[in-house]
């Protein structure tokens, strides 16, 4: 520290010691939660958004106003929502999944938003570069998708490499397609059933018996996610060993789930959001990607399937729930 | 009357001294206080100087140490991955089966989460078996790695550290790569560097410090903002980079201690190296945080000295006037002193040097006081003294003037009255020449006219025996004694001395005196007084004539009536009686001479002592009075 620095901070103090911070009172801004499913199974994740959003120090109600707006699994629905929300002005957008990322990047070119996407953001066309968004547009991809194969030879390790095993995809999410491209570089005969209402889920299952279906992978969609108590339900009903991208089915009954941590990601988003609000530029703020996986393991649910969890399987669970 | 006091129409210490003594209280007040403000401002200035460079260094110090620890933690991180994948090539891949390598590798990949994908190379550089935790796993691919450095260099150094690459454009990676002895193969692990990010966040550097890690090659490889290094952020346009890498000591100079971070912000940086990897592992606080107790201390200091000042302002202001009011009053006792008040005295009690000084100043006084008075005594002696001399000399002048008048008075006189006796002389001389060239010589002539010759010679030298007794009586101002005496026996004495006049002429005194009259007087005065008086009447009275002499007393005064026989006075006579060289109409019965000077004196005598004198005549014919009036000797017992 030089000479004139310190007579700078003498000066510095005795001219300071008066000043008084007067805050204007700005309008508290708006962050829209847009969904595409419903608002009760979601709570984890929209709790791990508002400790995102209070680790940049953002308090809602007070610093920041929180609204959702949920489809009810009814992704035809979001363009609707996200226009409304866009007509309000909001700070920044946080939307939850491909259908809804897509929904907002259609909505507005200007207003930040924030995603969470199940898949490759660049693959579905929400950015250009993961490092570099460029646009009004970043997020949290889980690449999810990825993971499809992963989890199939999950499932063979677990049932056997000639069991059937189906792979259950929201035609309505835009990875969908990608989805199917994975399963078929796979090289693998899979089973593909489509589900967007509780209804399909319901057929979906249904269908199975009759396909020889012995295994399932659900795929990562917030209408799954949002759903998963049906299908976990309905995965004992039928006694069908099923593994999931998410832990939140294991917690609830589901057999496994391999892929990353969705309320970490959800906590990210909402750090994302806190960051736009601070001022940051959404262009200027890289995709970030899971690079923890975890195998969860639900060994009540394996008993009640009748299964025997191989050694390899067990070793690699980092969640086991007894 | 006050030859020192010296008139000067100012007041004593009215308007202007306050003036002068506010003038000194400030320059007091203000000297005290730019001395301590020198004091402490000096004091403040080189503490603060002292205190900046130690805080700085001990800051840099403390950062340098926060950097080493930093780095002491990655080396761990490194070191226990690598030794969880030395681990894998502790045994040939040949002897184990391929369930239990998946099962190792399984358990591995579960232990050590940074590690995204292991390969198990054999000893001839053939890929027997990879897994990853996003592909599924892949056995017997035989790939052959045998040329490339991962393989090359983990066989020869036993491990190997891959250059920092980027997955998918953003994910920092790096391969490690380990070898075991002999043909046991090499086990390849690519290492998501993410999980640095876990270490060098944990690293806490004060409450906004924080740490980062930079590859060999100045590429970033942690941060806490992680999308400094998803962007695969170039740190070698910072400068503690771009000097760290040159080979700048870990602790750096003062002056280059203060940098720029990502952000530009500044901040206060330090660097330490990371073991065999070559990378950096920087260590940076904000300055405001780094400095903030330096400011605190700068504030403090601040206040300090502003209250130090106060004090000093105070405490001169009370020095000043402790000061300045002894010195007013000194300064007021003095003025007064110095107008002439000797009886001042100043009272100082301030035990000092002043209350010494306000001692000397009252002795001065005390001195001044003494001689001043010693010289009013003097003057008022001399000044007596010269009185009496000034009434001397008037007294005296007064009589020159007196002398003066009379002698051209009395040369007049002598002029015009001495010249018909003269002129008888010059006449009957003639007539005496002419008398004695006459044949036969007539003697009874001759007689008569030498007789008239010899009387006019006799009156001439009685007028100027009379004239020089009166001259001398008038001009030289005789006094008069003034003893107490009966004027009733000093009549008695006259009449006495008279007696052969009164004989002569065979005339009959009368003198009816009652009582002893006691007047104060001069006997010889009074006595030439009545005498002149008694000779008057003797020679204006008829041979065979009565004279009547009556003394009374009448209330505070003596009277003293001589009542001739004689013509009397007419009125003309009335008014020139007692001027000098006058002559009645009356002429002496007895053919007496007369000088006309005789009244005038009587009259001096009788107003030298206090009295009048009077004539009267009762008519021509019918003689006249003269009178005296004397005052009673005041303690004389009163008739009345």
């Amino acid at each position: 520290m030089r000479r004139r620095d310190i007579i700078g901070l003498l000066g510095g103090a005795a001219i300071a010691m008066p000043r008084i911070a007067r805050a204007q009172p700005l309008p508290i801004p708006l962050v829209g939660f847009v969904a595409g499913t419903s608002a009760d199974e979601y709570n984890p994740m929209t709790a791990a958004f508002q400790r995102g959003l209070n680790e940049r120090g953002y308090v809602v109600d007070r610093t920041v106003r929180l609204e959702y707006l949920w489809a009810e699994g009814r992704y035809d629905r979001l363009p609707a929502l996200m226009s409304d929300l866009v007509a309000r002005r909001p700070a920044v957008i946080a939307a939850a999944g491909n259908s809804a990322a897509l929904a907002a990047k259609a909505a507005t070119t200007t207003i930040p938003i924030v995603f969470t996407c199940g898949d490759d953001p660049i693959g579905i066309g929400l950015v250009a570069s993961l490092n570099r968004p460029g646009a009004n547009l970043t997020g949290v991809s889980f690449f999810a998708t990825a993971l499809i194969a992963k989890r199939l030879e999950l499932m063979r390790e677990l049932l056997g490499e000639g069991a059937v095993v189906a792979v259950l995809i929201n035609p309505d999410n835009p990875t969908m397609g990608r989805a199917i491209e994975r399963i078929a570089a796979t090289g693998q005969q899979l089973a593909v059933l489509q589900a967007k209402s509780e209804a399909d889920i319901d057929a979906a299952f249904a269908s199975m018996p009759q396909r020889g279906v012995r295994g399932l992978i659900v795929t990562a969609d917030p209408f799954f996610t949002g759903r998963r108590h049906q299908i976990i339900a309905l995965a004992a009903h039928h006694a069908v060993p099923t593994v999931y991208e998410w832990r939140e089915f294991v917690a609830a009954g589901g057999l496994m789930s391999y892929g990353s941590v969705l309320t970490d990601g959800y906590r990210l988003q909402g750090v994302f959001a806190g960051q736009i609000l601070d001022g940051a530029k959404p262009a200027d703020l890289p995709v970030i990607q899971p690079a923890k996986f975890e195998l969860v393991l639900n060994l009540k649910t394996a008993r009640s399937l009748g299964l025997a969890v191989p050694r390899l399987v067990r070793v690699r669970a980092d969640e086991v729930i007894d | 009357l006050n030859f020192f006091s010296r008139k000067r129409d100012a007041p004593v210490g009215a308007a202007d001294p306050p003036r002068m003594l506010r003038g000194l209280f400030l320059k007091y007040v203000a000297f005290f206080v730019t001395v301590v403000f020198v004091a402490l401002f000096t004091n403040g200035v080189f503490e603060l100087q002292f205190s900046v460079r130690d805080y700085t260094g001990f800051s840099i110090r403390v950062q340098r140490a926060h950097a080493e620890g930093a780095a002491a933690k990655i080396s761990q991180f490194v070191t226990e991955l690598e030794s969880q994948l030395g681990w894998t090539t502790q045994v040939p891949w040949r002897v184990n089966t391929l369930d239990e390598w998946r099962y190792d590798m399984a358990r591995l990949l579960r232990q050590v989460p940074a590690i995204t994908e292991i390969a198990r190379v054999d000893a001839d550089g053939r890929e027997q078996f990879r897994v990853s935790r996003i592909a599924p796993a892949v056995v017997g691919s035989l790939i052959d790695v045998s040329q490339e450095p991962k393989f090359r260099e983990a066989v020869a150094n036993k491990v190997y550290y891959g250059p920092v690459y980027f997955l998918r454009e953003s994910e920092p990676y790096m391969t490690l790569a380990s070898a075991g002895g002999g043909d046991t193969g090499v086990s390849i692990a690519e290492v998501n560097l993410k999980f640095i990010r876990d270490v060098v966040t944990q690293i806490e550097v004060g409450k906004r410090g924080y740490a980062y890690l930079v590859d060999a090659q100045g590429r970033l490889i942690a941060h806490p903002d992680l999308s400094l290094v998803l962007r695969n952020t170039d740190s070698l346009r910072l400068r503690q980079v771009q000097a760290a890498r040159a080979g700048a000591p870990p602790v750096p100079p003062d002056e280059e201690s203060v940098v720029e971070n990502f952000q530009g912000r500044q901040v206060l940086a330090a660097y330490a190296p990371v073991g065999p990897l070559g990378w950096l592992v920087f260590v940076e606080l904000p300055v405001e945080e780094a400095f903030a107790p330096l400011e605190a201390a700068i504030h403090r200091s601040v206040w300090l000295f502003l209250a130090a000042l106060i004090l000093a302002s105070l405490a001169g202001l009370f020095l000043a006037r402790r000061m300045v009011v002894p010195i007013r009053a000194l300064r007021l006792g003095a003025a007064r002193i110095g107008h002439g008040d000797f009886r001042q005295r100043i009272s100082l009690k301030t035990r000092d040097e002043l209350e010494a000084l306000a001692n000397q100043f009252n002795d001065m006084a005390g001195q001044l006081q003494e001689s001043h008075a010693d010289l009013e005594n003097k003057v008022t002696v001399r000044t007596s003294e010269l009185t009496l001399a000034n009434q001397r000399l008037s007294e005296q002048w007064e009589r020159l003037q007196r002398v003066d008048a009379f002698k051209n008075e009395i040369l007049g006189k002598v002029a015009h009255d001495l010249k018909n006796p003269m002129a008888v002389i010059m006449g009957r001389a003639e007539l005496l020449t002419e008398l004695m060239a006459m044949a036969p010589l007539q003697r009874d002539k001759v007689d008569l006219q030498v007789k008239q010759i010899r009387e006019a010679g006799q009156r001439l030298i009685d007028m100027i025996n009379s004239l020089l007794a009166d001259a001398m009586a008038d001009a030289l101002d005789i006094s008069i004694r003034r003893v107490p005496l009966d004027l009733a026996n000093l009549v008695e004495e006259v009449v006495e001395g008279s007696r052969p006049l009164l004989d002569k002429k065979e005339q009959r005194i009368v003198v009816s005196a009652g009582e002893p009259l006691l007047v104060t007087g001069d006997h010889d005065r009074l006595h030439e007084a009545i005498d002149n008086l008694l000779s008057n009447a003797i020679k204006y009275s008829p041979t065979g004539g009565k004279i009547e002499i009556t003394l009374a007393r009448e209330g505070h005064e003596v009277f003293l009536r001589i009542h001739d026989s004689g013509p009397g006075l007419t009125a003309d006579d009335m008014s020139r009686l007692f001027g000098r060289f006058q002559r009645l109409s009356a002429k002496p019965t007895g053919g007496e001479s007369s000088t006309g000077l005789g009244l005038s004196i009587v009259k001096r005598i009788v107003e030298l002592h206090g009295g009048r004198i009077s004539a009267d005549s009762l008519g021509p014919g019918r003689g006249s009075v003269f009178t005296i009036a004397l005052p009673v000797q005041p303690d004389a017992p009163s008739v009345a």
